[in-house]
């Protein structure tokens, strides 16, 4: 497990500072204590593209995913 | 040396360190001309810093009205405030032209005139007729455009057969006893694997190194690592103390907000409430300069004007404009002050700081990306094997202060010419000469050391120490007593790294013993940019010292080189600034005073 969330902390590596504080705070704040699908849709995430992850995060788009747009929602609040 | 690390070995005719938008073309240029090409990156590609460019790319196309490049290359020359090399910027303002038209080809989708060509909009500082008038000379892919070059020249470069080691960690170069860059040493975090690039040809496209200041707006990954390993290798970064500051970055985070918020009527406020920048600027108040806000808003916090606990900060204000000019004008600032300052614009000021937002400064060379120094009287000594392009660069293009939409075309035409003199330096297949293996064992030997560092203090303690010295004692206000202190300070944390501890002994994945790599990046920058802006005694571009406050061109017109010993010594010698173009299609620019 701490194998994979360092593995997760460097993919929150992003190309801005902004998707970089977004997605290392869930990481550090939510993903150990989500339940599996929550896990899944944040590693999907992860796998985005900037542009598309940051237009969701910020609210800009909605995903057709529950799981994702559950994290978002927790990323946002 | 008791330390037995298994080395893969690997031999491409050149390696690239980086995959921003310069390491990608670069990349794609000399695998495309028939050299073995690597690609050595930190992140994925597209993830590069570069993602973060959305403002565009300025080249004289002329497709919105009259352009030339000459024009170009007259405003870059004076927004570098006469330090940038003339023959440089000849070069990139006319090589501009070609470059775009080539990224278009590729297939980067730039936004369209209604008659099918390039859509270019106006900048900051871009004119034409020398100053006369307002260029339309950016071209941009909508508001994506740093991410769609990424993608495309990704793309292009996989289909041209180059080799990308992606989430491989460049430890350092491997020079040789008479100081040849031979190839790099890598680390897979995927797998803790070592691996040794053998190459004729090493360019470091590594970026600026922002993450050495507390407030910056770039990425985490922006730690200038190929600085770092040019420093280590003995040889110097050009005019470190060129730092470009935003005046608005969010307090706490460092998250841009764009320059366009003042422009559609918000206004800074200090603790008293007042409009300060109407005694700075009177006629642009608010939308004045870059420099000249970020100067008046930290003269205000360092004389007790500040807001916030800490008096450290300022208020930007859009409470005035509603909501209805807020959402439909500024789209998206609402949402970034709520989610990164947790304020409600429509009722609060966001909190708000001069923050880093490029470095002009890095690695000389000349025009075609070869990494230069100083040697026997020669200012433009070639170091074999190294080619250095992009933000780490220091061409020197942008001089003491870099124009909006000039580092996206920088990253493109140097990342251009750095694959074109490849191509006429490498032999594809070339046999390679015996590895030097006293350059690999140092390195090795450093990167055990630091793996099982095991004294007190927390990489990130050490981090944020350096990080808020470098804010309070070599910004945007700068001093000869200030920066003074403030070294003082650096160089007991640069003592300190010997102390440093780390928990995690692994190779798999081991991000703290990353950030431990990158400190050691970090912190000789910081003190090298800290004694260059101590050494340099007047006011130019970036630069403004208050003990100074002239530019002072018969003294300092000149590049300033620093190197840093193993004790943290910096020695700094110059290099002229090139006052001669490269062809006589333009005359040589002269001095005068910057003033918009």
């Amino acid at each position: 497990m701490e194998e994979k969330v360092q593995k997760l902390l460097w993919r929150c590596r992003r190309g801005t500072k902004e998707l970089d504080i977004l997605m290392m705070a869930f990481l550090e704040n939510h993903y150990r204590n989500v339940e599996p699908e929550l896990k899944h849709a944040f590693e999907a995430m992860l796998d985005m593209q900037d542009p598309e992850l940051y237009a969701l995060v910020t609210g800009n788009r909605k995903s057709q995913d529950r799981h994702i747009n559950q994290v978002i929602e927790r990323i946002r609040a | 040396m008791g330390t037995s690390y298994r080395l893969t070995e690997h031999a491409y005719d050149v390696v690239v360190v980086g995959a921003g938008g310069a390491g990608l073309r670069a990349t794609l240029g000399m695998t495309a001309s028939g050299l073995s090409t690597a690609c050595i990156t930190k992140v994925f590609p597209t993830r590069s810093h570069t993602v973060a460019a959305q403002g565009g790319m300025s080249a004289a196309l002329a497709n919105m009205g009259e352009d030339d490049w000459r024009w170009h290359m007259y405003d870059t020359v004076k927004g570098s405030d006469w330090l940038g090399d003339q023959d440089a910027i000849e070069y990139m303002c006319r090589e501009a032209i070609p470059a775009v038209v080539e990224l278009e080809h590729y297939g980067v989708p730039f936004s369209r005139t209604d008659d099918g060509r390039i859509y270019q909009r106006p900048f900051g500082g871009m004119t034409t007729r020398y100053g006369e008038g307002i260029a339309q000379r950016t071209c941009a892919a909508a508001d994506r455009t740093g991410h769609a070059i990424l993608h495309t020249l990704y793309q292009q470069s996989l289909k041209h057969n180059a080799e990308f080691f992606i989430e491989y960690f460049a430890v350092d170069l491997l020079m040789n006893e008479e100081g040849r860059c031979q190839g790099v040493l890598a680390w897979d975090l995927a797998t803790g694997e070592l691996h040794v690039f053998r190459a004729h040809m090493v360019l470091l496209a590594t970026g600026g190194y922002g993450r050495t200041y507390f407030s910056c707006t770039s990425a985490h990954t922006c730690t200038g690592d190929g600085n770092a390993m040019v420093l280590r290798a003995g040889l110097p970064l050009q005019d470190m103390e060129f730092v470009q500051f935003h005046p608005t970055g969010i307090y706490g985070s460092g998250c841009l907000i764009t320059e366009g918020v003042r422009g559609e009527g918000g206004y800074l406020t200090n603790a008293e409430g007042e409009r300060f920048m109407e005694r700075y600027a009177p006629n642009a108040k608010d939308l004045a300069s870059r420099d000249v806000v970020s100067r008046s808003m930290t003269i205000e916090i360092n004389e007790g004007r500040g807001v916030g606990e800490e008096k450290d900060h300022i208020q930007l204000h859009l409470e005035h404009l509603g909501a209805d000019l807020i959402n439909s004008k500024l789209p998206g600032i609402a949402e970034s002050a709520r989610i990164f300052a947790g304020i409600d614009v429509t009722r609060e000021p966001i909190p708000v700081l001069p923050t880093v937002h490029y470095n002009m400064g890095g690695i000389p060379t000349n025009y075609k990306g070869e990494v230069v120094t100083l040697r026997d009287g020669d200012p433009d000594h070639v170091i074999p094997g190294l080619m250095a392009i992009g933000e780490a660069a220091c061409v020197s293009v942008h001089g003491a202060n870099r124009l909006g939409s000039n580092s996206l075309l920088d990253l493109i035409v140097f990342g251009r010419a750095a694959a074109l003199r490849a191509v006429e330096l490498v032999k594809p297949g070339e046999a390679h000469e015996q590895l030097n293996d006293g350059a690999v064992e140092s390195v090795l030997d450093r990167f055990d050391k630091l793996r099982h560092a095991g004294g007190e203090i927390p990489v990130a303690e050490l981090r944020i120490e350096m990080q808020k010295t470098m804010q309070s004692h070599a910004a945007v206000f700068r001093t000869g007593k200030l920066i003074e202190q403030g070294l003082t300070r650096l160089r007991e944390l640069y003592s300190q790294m010997d102390n440093l501890r780390l928990s995690d002994r692994s190779m798999v994945w081991n991000t703290d013993l990353v950030e431990a790599i990158e400190l050691t990046n970090l912190m000789p920058q910081a003190i090298v940019t800290a004694q260059s802006a101590l050494n340099r005694k007047e006011s130019r571009g970036a630069q403004a010292r208050d003990d100074y406050p002239e530019r002072d061109d018969e003294n300092w017109m000149k590049h300033t080189l620093a190197t840093i010993g193993e004790n943290g010594d910096v020695q700094i010698d110059y290099r002229p600034v090139h006052m001669y173009t490269q062809t006589d299609e333009v005359e040589v620019i002269p001095p005068k005073a910057r003033v918009y």
